[in-house]
């Protein structure tokens, strides 16, 4: 098993949690089975790579958290590059989980959601900004 | 009578020629669409009766767009026969054009190969010029009339500015490229033009519309563009339901985004690059557009006396 390899398998596994995620925004319960799979099995699985591969690669690992150098060394070792790459996976969908949820409960309409949850997935934080943004405007109109 | 009957009365009511042109061009495109089938020609790569096909399809949708346009602007008689007479005598000349010369199997635009293709090619350019400045006199006439839909009445101006600028697009394909004018040197010049940017046109291209897998297309900002005058009115339509003073709003929006995007798309042809292989510089462009316009809409979704409180505190 080679780095590469795990990250082939983790990408489309992400991607198919964000589209299920997705789709809870058609589904108004809070939580939905489907953005419990995207939400919450998703980034639980991806974790476990996570974890995983930290703890076959991280003893010895080069490098540090100190100095940004520090990181760069770190992340030459394929594997925990791959860690670090999951790690996007995993949290960008909790994100993506907490927008929904938060958008059902206050009713936030979904063709504003949605570019948000594009967002989050393809540039983290600048989703989170997004959806921060249309969710301070809800929050004056009620 | 049927809804789809009334419309069809209505729209031959504002503008007869525009009408009967548009039903003629579906008539034409489903003859091009036998064509792709039956005909197994290729030119520059793509099927011989695609290109007629498009340009039938297209010519349609405008014809009929344009004459739904004049059901909303009272009045301007004399404006609207113009343009409706020569927007139609242009786009039948057009297409029987671009028929006839996918019927001899060689290429209608760029083509200088022959003095008749040459003649042909220059017919078109200045027959479709015509037409672009019929359509910035509607465009002139749709800024100057007051709409009794407001919303709606923005969306047709803007729908229009976007749809000119998009199909002036078309003068940047008909420029000869830097590699024709250095090939001219040694012989005489044969193709003046192109759509592709940094390959010659003919490569290989998306099914159905032929835009380029691994260069800039110039047709793709040029078919969004000119499609606004579709886009932007169909959204103010759909946001019948909305409140006034915020649907003008979000169609202003909506409006500013559409053009947005056309820039983007243009930007990324004119650097040569596939439409379907963003680089990191229009992925940024794109996450931005995503961003500012979700975050428009979401402000635009307001109530009048809430915004028109915090103006007055603001001033």
């Amino acid at each position: 098993m080679t780095p590469d390899a795990v990250f082939q398998v983790c990408n489309p596994v992400a991607v198919a949690g964000w589209i299920a995620l997705m789709s809870g925004l058609w589904n108004r319960q809070p939580v939905s089975a489907a953005a419990r799979l995207g939400g919450t099995v998703v980034p639980l699985a991806l974790s476990g790579v996570y974890l995983a591969a930290l703890a076959v690669h991280l003893p010895g690992a080069p490098g540090g958290f100190s100095s940004l150098q520090g990181v760069a060394d770190f992340f030459t070792n394929r594997w925990l590059l791959l860690a670090g790459w999951v790690h996007y996976l995993a949290f960008d969908l909790v994100v993506g989980a907490w927008e929904v949820r938060d958008a059902n409960e206050r009713g936030v309409p979904r063709l504003l959601v949605v570019p948000c949850l594009v967002l989050t997935f393809l540039f983290g934080p600048v989703g989170l900004l997004c959806y921060h943004g249309v969710r301070l405007r809800r929050a004056r109109m009620s | 009578m049927r809804p789809s009957r009334t419309l069809l009365y209505r729209l031959w009511q504002a503008s007869p020629p525009l009408t009967a042109v548009g039903l003629v061009m579906l008539a034409a495109f489903a003859a091009a669409a036998v064509g792709v089938v039956a005909d197994a020609r290729l030119v520059t790569g793509a099927p011989a009766w695609l290109k007629p096909a498009k340009f039938a399809i297209s010519t349609a949708i405008y014809s009929l767009s344009l004459a739904w346009m004049f059901t909303c602007l009272d009045g301007w008689t004399r404006t609207k026969r113009w343009v409706g007479w020569t927007t139609a005598v242009v786009f039948v000349a057009e297409v029987a054009i671009i028929a006839v010369q996918a019927a001899r199997g060689v290429t209608s635009h760029f083509n200088v190969g022959t003095v008749l293709d040459g003649v042909l090619f220059t017919v078109m350019g200045t027959g479709i010029l015509l037409a672009w400045i019929a359509s910035i006199a509607l465009m002139i006439a749709a800024f100057r009339h007051r709409f009794a839909d407001g919303a709606l009445g923005w969306a047709i101006r803007l729908g229009l500015l976007i749809t000119v600028v998009g199909a002036s697009t078309g003068g940047l394909m008909t420029r000869p490229t830097s590699a024709q004018l250095e090939a001219a040197r040694i012989e005489r010049m044969t193709v003046a033009g192109a759509h592709t940017v940094g390959a010659a046109d003919g490569g290989p291209g998306l099914p159905g519309t032929g835009w380029s897998l691994e260069h800039g297309d110039l047709r793709v900002p040029h078919f969004l563009g000119l499609h606004a005058l579709q886009f932007v009115p169909l959204m103010a339509l759909l946001l019948g339901g909305v409140e006034a003073v915020r649907r003008r709003r979000l169609v202003l929006v909506g409006a500013a985004s559409y053009a947005s995007l056309f820039a983007i798309l243009l930007a990324q042809a004119l650097r040569g690059q596939s439409v379907t292989a963003p680089d990191t510089v229009t992925l940024v462009l794109l996450a931005g557009w995503l961003a500012l316009t979700t975050l428009g809409a979401a402000f635009t979704a307001q109530g009048p006396e809430t915004l028109s409180n915090r103006v007055s505190v603001s001033l």
